[in-house]
């Protein structure tokens, strides 16, 4: 239960493509709990660089994401609980965004570029 | 088609059915992939070329919802939207799909009769289904429908169903991807706290929450009804906490550290979608420009943006180079050791080989060496976005600097393109953008967005500030805003786009001058002339600027202000970033811990050392006007009064006069830091702690004990309490004070050296005139400055001078002060045991003496001595014993015969407390009777409940299990963990 808050504030990383927040160590050694069935940044230090940014705006603590309209507003229900960004800045490089794309997933970026 | 028959029997519910066919859509528009797979594997005809494994998985996920839903109620509705869009499905879907639609076609007949039949079922069972499909909904309520319509349809009203968990396992594929705005938040979905906090902890303060929610939650269903909690950078001292109910919320955030509980409150259901939306604006960082770095070697060098960096959170910057080549030869040598880092200048290959010709690589027009880039002369680094300061203004000198001798300051101008620094009547150049070219005049400015009055355009246009400059001509009559220049004024010999040349009116000197720092001037450059009663606001102001920090006002113009902050900077600022400082709290302490007011004479102890009057002051700063120099900006401790220094002349001495009584006050006066009682007027019986002189003659800053209030009373309506507990009157309690002043020998702090007070109440005991007159009761010191002196008749000036060599903080840097200072305070403690009783603040009071110079002696050995004499005596510390592990609720024994009784109150700082004995009768413990009740822990045994009465844990219940020799094992109350603890440091807790 408690690794889904980060330890501490130093070295926080959010996730480009699910936006969850998490210290840059625990990316590299546990990767991202969402998103690494579909890349794999645990263990890769550049993957994690790429695909993570320390630049995010905002915090929010998911207890309930299937059932949170924040977390729905924020396109979060179907991931797990845990402390996510509302922006992330930056965007994930393009062969990653295409290795998504061949599994069958669209990346939509988190740095508020793609907002109605 | 299938969906005709659908409709037969549908015939009469289209009304409703349209009203809620955006419903329909956009679910079918978000399902149709996923309704194909679903109709493919009711077909056993499954297509899966195209598809990865991982697809196919989540498609059955999908399918293990999604038919029973669609079949089950409303695929009816779902049909219209298929036969309309089945043209377009032609078009996109390949054939396979096609068919399947096709051959579906059976299927669908059957199961649309079924719909059918569930119809006529469920309006045969009359008004609570009979609205969707019957005309008989007269006596249906309104609501009801359109509650029960928005939950079926919206896809995400029925949040609390277990079934959305079965979505979580789903992949957030693209189907899933519903746009924001059709995301508007429901009566159904949890509501939005909005609680206050301290501004700058709203991260920390979620991820408590965070831990707090995800540590408790899993037990006993606290926190079922907490589902997030957010802040947002853009909006500062705000958490939002999204809960069912306000409870809920408190529950979560309540007793975290920056929290404001009591102030939650409800988030509308039309903003909720505003409050998740808001983003703190972050300039964007782009190619061209300027930075100021923050750190290192570079700190406050301005540096351009070359490029940002990938994920952007980095950029590349130029910088000019700080390069000692002489050092290089030296072993390890380095500038920074000797203190200096050298002068910026262009890198020169030249000077480099020289000194370190190995070091030494180019490529192309990149020269690398000893690790460094460097282009063109500048050192290229790659800097993260934290390390900068953004949107940094280089000064004119910085860009001439960063041109080199013979660059050209305009092009590197060009790239600023962030700070325009137009004001409202400017008149302005587009420069980028569709109508780039266009010249006006600003009109009015709102937050980002500019108002330009075109020429020849009836209506104003807006603008961002970087997409204007503005524009001066040859003749223009302007004024320096900022910089070095500020204030002069001039007529504009040349403007070119990025630098103006201006012929001062005074002294007729060339002013090269950013256009930014210039505007158009109607009148010569005079003090004062500005009219500044428009905005209320007039030169010398106090004023607070936007953070809180406070600034004087230098100028005044239509709608900015120049002000000087209080860190040193001139800075133009727009009138609607400024409030006056009224009501602020105007006064600071020198160095000495003597109140500084306006109009007092001070100097700096440091630096220069420059001297003034002050202008302004609050607690920190003061704002000091010399003589004849521009004002300027200094730490209050950073200054000194001038006045005992024999400069009293120079200030005005019935301007300063009021002030005087006060300063006597803050080290010398004994009273500070004792327990007072109040014997008179309306706080008469209050308790509390002296803590300072107030401003009125004659009175004592009291803290009171009840609420922590201070409050202003007047010294003869105080008496001291005496830690015997009785009581002595002031003038009383000050006269014993000198004589252990004289004992220790005046004790060499801050203010018998530097502030007139000290000197004061010290003189006597040279001079010879009773002590407590001079200073225990304050009548005639409130008098007037000469019975500061002494009896002489010389001026005050000189009797402060001449007795005392000790004249400024040079004395401080010897070491004659230290050894001085060792002395006193052992003779103090000898003094203390004369005196009667232990004194917990000795009239020196020094430890409390404030910093001032830096080379004040307060060396541990000094203190340790003064510590040990703070220690009660023998006796108080067998009282301490008692008191010191006395808890309420903690099960003692007591006297002779051992009776058992119970702690009920505890007040260990006067050495009290009560204790209920079994028998119903109270004890009272205190200094008397604690050697013969001899009051010991009941020793807990096992299954007892008990409390920690030693020890980091001290206070902690829980239930004792068990024990281990001396080590006792207990279950603290909601941990599941056995800690252990010396089974000394636990007693019985009495549970009733």
């Amino acid at each position: 239960m408690s690794n889904l808050v980060p330890k501490d504030k130093r070295q926080l990383r959010a996730c480009m493509i699910c936006g969850i927040i998490q210290n840059h160590h625990t990316f590299r050694e546990a990767g991202c709990p969402n998103c690494d069935k579909y890349i794999r940044m645990r263990g890769s230090n550049d993957m994690v660089t790429d695909c993570t940014s320390a630049i995010f705006d905002g915090m929010t603590a998911l207890f309930q994401p299937e059932d949170s309209w924040v977390g729905k507003f924020a396109h979060l229900n179907n991931n797990v609980p845990g402390v996510y960004a509302s922006h992330v800045t930056g965007r994930i490089p393009e062969d990653i965004e295409d290795t998504l794309a061949q599994k069958g997933f669209t990346y939509h970026p988190r740095d508020g570029s793609a907002e109605e | 088609m299938a969906n005709g028959a659908a409709d037969l029997f549908d015939d009469q519910s289209s009304d409703n059915e349209y009203s809620e066919d955006d419903g329909a859509k956009r679910a079918a528009a978000a399902g149709r992939r996923r309704q194909y797979s679903d109709d493919e594997e009711d077909e056993d005809d499954i297509d899966e070329e195209e598809e990865s494994a991982g697809e196919t998985a989540k498609a059955k996920a999908k399918g293990s919802r999604r038919p029973r839903k669609r079949r089950a109620r409303g695929s009816n509705f779902l049909d219209i939207e298929a036969s309309v869009d089945t043209d377009e499905e032609e078009e996109e879907d390949d054939d396979g799909a096609l068919n399947d639609f096709i051959v579906d076609n059976e299927a669908e007949v059957a199961s649309a009769e079924k719909d059918a039949l569930r119809h006529r079922r469920l309006a045969g069972r009359g008004p609570a289904f009979g609205g969707l499909s019957d005309d008989d909904d007269a006596g249906l309520d309104g609501e009801e429908i359109a509650a029960r319509l928005r939950a079926r349809y919206s896809g995400y009203g029925e949040s609390s169903g277990g079934r959305r968990g079965a979505a979580a396992a789903m992949a957030a594929g693209d189907g899933e991807w519903v746009p924001q705005r059709l995301l508007i938040p429901g009566i159904s979905d949890p509501h939005l706290w909005v609680c206050r906090c301290a501004a700058g902890k709203e991260r920390d303060i979620v991820l408590a929450v965070a831990r707090r929610v995800f540590q408790w939650r899993g037990s006993g269903g606290r926190f079922a009804g907490v589902f997030s909690a957010f802040a947002r950078d853009g909006v500062a001292g705000h958490v939002y906490v999204e809960a069912r109910s306000v409870a809920d919320a408190r529950d979560a955030v309540e007793g975290i550290a920056g929290v404001f509980a009591s102030k939650l409150a409800l988030v509308g259901l039309g903003d909720m979608v505003d409050v998740v939306r808001v983003r703190a604006r972050t300039p964007r960082i782009r190619a061209g420009a300027w930075v100021r770095v923050k750190r290192g070697k570079y700190a406050g060098d301005v540096a351009q943006v070359v490029a940002v960096l990938d994920a952007a959170d980095s950029v590349e910057v130029r910088l000019v180079p700080r390069v000692d080549y002489d050092a290089v030869g030296k072993a390890g040598g380095s500038a920074a050791r000797d203190g200096g880092r050298p002068a910026p200048r262009l890198f020169s290959a030249d000077d480099a080989r020289r000194a370190d010709p190995r070091g030494l690589a180019s490529r192309q027009n990149e020269i690398t060496w000893r690790g460094d880039r460097f282009v063109g002369g500048y050192l290229h680094r790659d800097v993260r976005v934290a390390a900068l300061e953004l949107r940094a203004k280089p000064t004119l000198d910085e860009l001439a600097t960063f041109a080199g001798d013979d660059g050209d300051v305009g092009a590197l101008i060009a790239g600023d393109d962030q700070i325009s620094g137009v004001a409202v009547g400017d008149a302005v150049d587009v420069v980028d953008g569709d109508v780039a070219g266009v010249d006006g005049v600003v009109v009015s400015i709102d937050g980002d967005v500019v108002r330009v009055a075109a020429r020849g355009v009836a209506a104003p246009m807006a603008f961002a500030p970087s997409q204007l400059r503005k524009r001066f001509a040859a003749g223009d009559h302007v004024q320096v805003l900022a910089g070095r220049h500020a204030g002069a004024t001039g007529l504009v010999l040349v403007a070119q786009p990025h630098l103006v040349t201006v012929h001062a009116d005074v002294g007729g000197a060339e002013l090269r001058v950013l256009p930014r720092d210039l505007r158009a001037a109607s009148h010569a450059s005079a003090p004062h002339t500005d009219t500044p009663a428009a905005v209320g606001l007039d030169v010398n102001d106090l004023v607070l600027l936007d953070g809180g920090q406070p600034a004087v006002v230098m100028r005044v113009a239509r709608d900015a202000l120049t002000v000087l902050d209080d860190r040193g900077e001139t800075r133009v600022v727009p009138l609607r970033d400024v409030r006056p400082a009224r009501g602020f709290d105007r006064a600071g302490v020198d160095c000495a811990g003597a109140p500084l007011r306006r109009g007092d004479h001070v100097r700096e102890i440091a630096g220069t050392r420059r001297d003034g009057s002050v202008l302004q002051v609050t607690r920190f700063v003061a704002f000091v006007q010399p003589r004849a120099a521009p004002l300027f900006v200094a730490r209050t401790r950073q200054l000194e009064a001038a006045d005992k220094r024999g400069g009293t002349a120079r200030t005005a001495p019935n301007r300063a006069a009021p002030v005087r009584p006060a300063v006597r006050a803050p080290f010398g006066d004994p009273l500070i830091g004792r327990p007072v009682v109040v014997t008179r007027g309306p706080y008469k019986g209050y308790i509390g702690v002296a803590k300072g002189a107030a401003a009125a003659a004659n009175a004592v800053r009291v803290e009171l004990h009840t609420n922590a209030r201070v409050v202003n009373i007047a010294r003869d309506s105080l008496a001291v309490r005496m830690p015997g507990g009785q009581t002595v009157s002031v003038a009383d309690f000050s006269s014993q004070q000198p004589q252990r002043q004289q004992q220790s020998n005046a004790p060499p702090s801050a203010s018998s050296a530097q502030s007139p007070s000290s000197k004061g109440w010290n003189t006597p005991a040279n001079t010879g005139v009773a002590s407590s007159n001079s200073w225990g009761s304050p009548a005639p010191a409130a008098a007037s400055s000469n019975s500061w002196g002494s009896p002489a008749p010389a001026p005050s000036s000189n009797s402060w001078g001449s007795p005392a060599p000790v004249s400024s903080s040079n004395s401080w840097g010897s070491p004659a002060p230290s050894s001085a200072w060792n002395a006193p305070v052992s003779s103090a403690s000898a003094a203390a045991g004369s005196w009667g009783s232990p004194a917990p603040v000795t009239p020196g009071a020094l430890p409390q003496t404030p910093g001032g110079p830096s080379s004040f002696p307060q060396t541990p050995g000094s203190l340790a001595p003064h510590d040990a004499m703070q220690q009660p005596p023998a006796a108080a510390i067998a009282a301490d014993g008692f008191f010191s592990w006395a808890v309420p609720r903690a099960v003692v024994v007591l006297g002779p015969s051992r009776q058992r009784g119970t702690v009920k109150e505890v007040a260990a700082a006067r050495l009290q407390a009560i204790v209920r004995m079994e028998d119903g009768s109270s004890q009272v413990i205190d200094r008397a009777s604690l050697p013969r009740l001899d009051p010991q822990p009941l020793r807990a045994e096992k299954r007892d409940r008990v409390v920690v009465i030693r020890g980091p844990r001290k206070g902690a219940l829980g239930t004792m299990v068990g024990k281990d020799g001396s080590v006792a094992f207990f279950q603290e109350d909601a941990a599941e963990a056995w800690q252990h603890e010396p089974i000394r440091n636990l007693a019985v807790l009495d549970s009733h």
